[in-house]
């Protein structure tokens, strides 16, 4: 249990921080070699948001609701299960499509990426929803896992 | 603009707001399915029972709404979609309004009933 946990703590933050280098590959009109860590960085982050969806989800399934979830429903702050936790698994359906579309984007706009800046506009708004959201997801689960420990000390 | 070049330009702006719209459809059932799920027990049951786990049929639902939207939205190609910055903002923000929703609508409920 606590190694899918790690993995699919360790996942989602590469997918993060995979976003945020294409961010950064896409600041400067990417040439040859740019474009192709922005490709590479796009894949990488979209594959990694889908492992940690399928990690995160067998979790999920399997361990959270019988093992983690009682004891934060016990412990004093049992609305981080229910604000933070049923806000969190629905949020997370949101991240594989986003990084899906700008992925998408990435690998059909690649060349024409240095010099159209209106494609490298909507690429900007789209991977930084998509880390944004990422980012997001990290602070709830810090939260849920804050109430399982407050649980636990009772 | 040569021409070629132009269609291959027609093709990426239209992909953006093919996904966008993908996305934001996405969102949107996400968003509404969970609420009326946890509003009527019977919807929830309803989810649990087709797949074993209500979020597990939530996933595959909403995979099935991006999947159907884009693959129709590639085939129809609308041309007035040369917009991507527009179409990605319009994506985000309908992102970040779900977010907002299923926040405030969990810590409402945890609010009426403490649980």
């Amino acid at each position: 249990m606590e190694l899918l946990v790690a993995a699919h703590i360790a996942l989602g933050e590469l997918g993060v921080f995979a976003f945020f280098w294409l961010i950064v590959e896409l600041m400067h009109g990417p040439s040859d070699a740019g474009v192709l860590r922005a490709k590479g960085a796009a894949l990488a982050g979209t594959a990694l948001f889908f492992a940690a969806w399928l990690v995160g989800g067998v979790y999920y399934v399997v361990h959270y609701g019988s093992i983690i979830k009682p004891v934060i429903q016990q412990g004093t702050w049992p609305w981080t299960h229910s604000i933070f936790m049923e806000t969190k698994e629905h949020i997370f359906l949101f991240l594989p499509f986003f990084s899906f579309a700008t992925l998408a984007q990435v690998w059909q706009g690649a060349e024409r990426l240095e010099k159209d800046s209106k494609l490298r506009g909507g690429l900007y708004v789209l991977a930084g929803v998509t880390a944004l959201l990422g980012v997001l997801m990290t602070i709830m689960g810090y939260f849920v896992s804050s109430g399982f420990r407050h649980g636990l000390v009772l | 603009m040569p021409r070629e070049r132009e269609e291959k330009s027609s093709r990426v702006y239209l992909s953006m707001s093919v996904l966008a719209v993908a996305n934001i459809l996405t969102v949107i059932s996400i968003v509404v399915l969970t609420i009326v799920a946890e509003l009527f027990p019977p919807v929830k049951e309803f989810l649990n029972r087709l797949t074993g786990h209500h979020w597990i049929t939530k996933g595959l639902l909403a995979l099935a709404v991006f999947s159907i939207t884009a693959g129709i939205g590639a085939l129809v190609r609308r041309e007035e979609s040369r917009d991507p910055l527009g179409w990605s903002w319009f994506a985000g923000t309908v992102a970040f309004v779900g977010v907002i929703v299923l926040f405030l609508f969990f810590m409402g409920r945890f609010i009426v009933h403490p649980s």
